[in-house]
């Protein structure tokens, strides 16, 4: 089996381990280093539940090799909340407008929150924006609205809300 | 729902890369890997060797040279879809990309791979049919240029040799006397389109000096309208002519697939090129 030694980043962790080159990238943060946040729902692309930011930009984690982010930085959910358990601002806020209910699908719908948070210009967002990013992640139990509203508290100014 | 295994590659530089491909036996390409992953973790593709290209230089410009849009092969979608170039100089393909699945997959999804890859409800290879892209393909044999209707085979099907790489689009750029549209309906946003249209209108003064239709869903591979455009050119766009042109769009030739017949790829093209027409009828 073809192996290669990759260094990555993962949530600001150096690592440097030995991957099979057939492992994908969300097999690769479960099984060998345990970040179990990351979910694998439909493994081809569709289900959006493997989200992570690579080098700040949100992808699919099914998608891509481990040995593709070889030197290349990771972060996925088990970054948002910090070491003492205080939930970031968009986590907090999907816990009080019951933004989940299963939970599989969260991890990548936050992932792909933090991106427009960090790259969206907060006079911008607005309901059509976030709904626009949302379209790649699928939710089965709650719909959508939970997610819509914590997403507009926390992303967006007052005068763009609903 | 994993890939199998295979020998994984990442050369440098181009000179190595197209080594890699002469020598290499069932080598694939793989660039943002949005539709190949797919495929191989289904195992419907199970290549021996899997050549990543990512890290060789130059192959991620956007650049205006000559009166020519030129777009590096690995430009990703999500860059594109950025680019204040390529919205001012190739508004319908900025209008394309858009509706290729998501962010998520915009931000690893590249143009030259959507181009290879060559679903034929794809929005990439219907801007390169509606245009006339100009294709750069290299190998180490040297370099040639083809037009996007000699590279387009069949359905997932391109003409590139085993060696070859497709390297560079180039689309004309458009200019104030023209008009374009886009239009598509999908399932679910983001899904694959049932049927999408691309329109680039020529005027002088309200006539249409040259008509491009093209259409992707309704056949084996994106292609233009000939009897479309032949009715729309040297005409006034008008109400009149887009209910003219949305008949004939709806007696083209289509095929069935497995959740859409004929009739209804027709009607959802004879629909969306109206919405289109009409846009550009009502905006000027």
């Amino acid at each position: 089996m073809d192996e290669r030694i990759i260094t990555i980043e993962v949530n600001g962790k150096q690592y440097r381990l030995k991957v099979p080159v057939r492992e994908n990238l969300a097999d690769f943060l479960r099984h060998r280093l345990h970040l179990t946040g990351t979910h694998t729902g439909c493994e081809h692309g569709v289900c959006g539940s493997c989200t992570i930011l690579l080098d700040s930009r949100s992808v699919r984690s099914c998608l891509i090799l481990a040995v593709q982010c070889d030197g290349r930085s990771v972060r996925t959910v088990e970054s948002l909340a910090d070491a003492a358990g205080k939930l970031d601002p968009l986590q907090d806020a999907f816990s009080r407008h019951h933004a989940l209910q299963c939970g599989f699908c969260t991890p990548g719908v936050l992932m792909t929150l933090v991106e427009l948070r960090e790259n969206a210009d907060p006079s911008e967002i607005n309901e059509d924006m976030i709904r626009e990013k949302l379209s790649g992640n699928l939710c089965r139990c709650t719909g959508y609205q939970g997610m819509v509203d914590a997403a507009l508290e926390t992303l967006s100014r007052p005068d763009k809300r609903l | 729902m994993k890939a199998a295994g295979f020998g994984y590659h990442r050369p440098e530089t181009m000179a190595e890369l197209l080594t890699l491909l002469a020598d290499l036996p069932d080598a694939r390409i793989i660039a943002g890997g949005q539709s190949l992953m797919p495929m191989m973790n289904f195992r419907v593709a199970m290549p021996q060797h899997l050549v990543d290209i990512e890290k060789i230089d130059g192959l991620d410009s956007i650049n205006l040279r000559d009166g020519t849009l030129q777009i590096g092969a690995m430009v990703r979608q999500a860059d594109a879809l950025a680019s204040p170039v390529i919205k001012k100089n190739c508004p319908v393909l900025a209008d394309a990309i858009a509706y290729i699945g998501h962010q998520q997959t915009r931000n690893r999804g590249t143009v030259g791979g959507s181009l290879c890859h060559l679903d034929p409800a794809s929005e990439i290879p219907l801007v390169c049919a509606l245009l006339d892209a100009q294709l750069y393909i290299a190998s180490r044999r040297g370099t040639r240029m083809m037009n996007f209707r000699d590279f387009a085979d069949a359905p997932l099907t391109t003409s590139l040799a085993e060696d070859e790489i497709l390297t560079r689009i180039d689309l004309p750029i458009c200019d104030p006397d023209t008009r374009h549209g886009f239009g598509e309906y999908a399932r679910r946003s983001g899904d694959f389109a049932v049927v999408a249209v691309a329109t680039h209108l020529r005027f002088a003064g309200e006539t249409i000096t040259e008509a491009r239709m093209a259409f992707a869903g309704l056949g084996a591979i994106q292609a233009r309208a000939d009897r479309l455009e032949m009715f729309a050119t040297s005409q006034k766009l008008s109400p009149a002519l887009i209910d003219k042109l949305a008949q004939e769009a709806a007696q083209m030739p289509a095929e069935s697939d497995l959740h859409h017949d004929a009739d209804y790829k027709r009607h959802l093209a004879a629909c969306l090129l109206r919405e289109v027409l009409e846009r550009i009828l009502r905006h000027g």
